[in-house]
């Protein structure tokens, strides 16, 4: 009892921060076939975790102009690897990333999840994390490694902190990034994100709004992960312990303590 | 008691926390399986064999999960030097007790887990909240009538000794 405390109280993390632990993956045979199944039942009745309470014909109105924007954007890329002759490296994420399932979810203070599957071994540590799907968004880091399963420590997990900027949606002039306020998202825990560096002023200049998106900008992640999503604005009011800064929280795109597969970026450009 | 049934629960209890408790958790609650565990062994177990059956379990959260090593370990003992000390003066059998002694022990632990966010944040000026943690155990409380009641009836299975049998 007393080394635990020692361990727990006293002891310098770095000597006891496990960071997940390879006995995670003894657990494989029933944390498994539990996390499928009750997954799969909770998918049924779950809600997403950001409710857009735009009426339909707004949504509408900006998938057309995303749809529009998006095969603009296509076709200015196509003409740009055509032109350097270098069509055939371009691609999505799947060409670098490797799938994996979730087999577990982290029940502690932290947030993380336990993935497994053929080519576990040839993970390495800090390799980007990102979620499957229609959307595609950053979700964390591989930080612990082992033969049979790998730990991933989640965005959301508290601490985490990664920078990115703003991308804005107007129906006038469509998606809109802003690089000019660079936020530093920190996880809180419980699958919640916060952003508490900016002016209450700056943010209202520039015009934020709960439903904004907000992506990668940071140099130590890989380039071609830059500009993925992190998540959406779900709320923004004044820091209260410095009012003239602004609490904006953050919701991943979904409850990531509940996906079925991630993929892995284990090679780059 | 015999070890075996002991690191079978302890294994059952694990996966299902690794697996099923953040599947079913509520407003960012989840059941602690492994305390419904410890709360059990802490009941029927004698009380040297109780503590460190609960440090096992508490040992073993640690090392299947992201945290700080030793810290389940020191809470879920704490927790079983409470339930031990009272061990002998309650109803085992009767739901209220389950409730009220897996309550308290989770209230117990999240006090500890709390106070090591506050101690130690993860990061300069971040304290992760604890009203999730508080949350859990209320949860944990609720789901252990039918859990305890279930392991109740399997406890001829870990031949558990009583102080006075023993002696």
């Amino acid at each position: 009892m007393m080394l635990s405390l020692l361990s727990a109280f006293a002891l310098p993390p770095r000597v006891t921060d496990l960071n997940g632990s390879s006995l995670q993956a003894l657990l494989i045979p029933i944390s498994r076939p539990t996390y499928k199944i009750a997954n799969a039942i909770r998918g049924r009745f779950e809600t997403r975790p950001v409710d857009d309470t735009r009426d339909t014909s707004a949504i509408e109105r900006e998938n057309q102009a995303l749809k529009q924007q998006i095969q603009a954007m296509r076709a200015e890329i196509d003409h740009l690897q055509q032109r350097a002759g270098e069509r055939a490296s371009l691609g999505g994420f799947e060409e670098f990333c490797d799938r994996f399932e979730v087999t577990a979810a982290d029940t502690g203070v932290h947030d993380g999840i336990t993935i497994t599957g053929s080519g576990i071994s040839a993970l390495h540590v800090d390799e980007p994390v990102l979620s499957s799907g229609s959307v595609i968004a950053l979700i964390g880091r591989i930080s612990r490694a082992g033969a049979m399963a790998a730990q991933v420590r989640l965005i959301t997990d508290p601490g985490f902190t990664v920078t990115g900027h703003f991308v804005s949606y107007s129906a006038a002039s469509g998606a809109t990034e802003n690089k000019d306020l660079t936020a530093i998202v920190t996880g809180l825990g419980k699958t919640q994100m916060v952003i508490d560096n900016l002016s209450l002023q700056d943010v209202q200049h520039a015009g934020l709004q709960p439903g904004d998106w907000i992506v990668l900008n940071d140099d130590t992640w890989p380039r071609d992960l830059q500009g993925v999503r992190i998540g959406r604005i779900a709320s923004i009011e004044a820091l209260s312990r410095q009012t003239l800064f602004a609490d904006i929280r953050l919701a991943p795109e979904q409850n990531l303590m509940h996906l079925s597969d991630v993929w892995v970026m284990t090679h780059q450009r | 008691m015999r070890w075996l049934s002991f690191f079978i629960l302890a294994y059952i209890a694990l996966g299902l926390d690794a697996g099923l408790a953040r599947a079913i958790e509520w407003k960012s609650a989840s059941p602690d399986f492994v305390l419904l565990a410890a709360v059990f062994i802490a009941m029927n177990a004698p009380r040297e064999t109780a503590l460190l059956g609960c440090f096992i379990l508490g040992a073993s959260h640690d090392l299947t999960g992201q945290g700080t090593l030793g810290l389940y370990a020191f809470s879920y003992g704490i927790a079983a030097v409470f339930i031990v000390s009272v061990q002998q003066a309650v109803n085992r059998r009767h739901p209220l007790t389950q409730f009220m002694l897996t309550g308290f022990s989770g209230i117990l632990i999240a006090i500890i887990i709390s106070l090591h966010g506050w101690i130690r944040p993860p990061a300069p000026g971040l304290h992760p909240p604890a009203t999730p943690l508080f949350y859990s155990a209320v949860y944990s409380a609720v789901l252990a009538p039918f859990v305890l009641a279930g392991l109740q009836k399997i406890r001829g299975v870990f031949h558990f000794q009583t102080n006075r049998g023993r002696m």
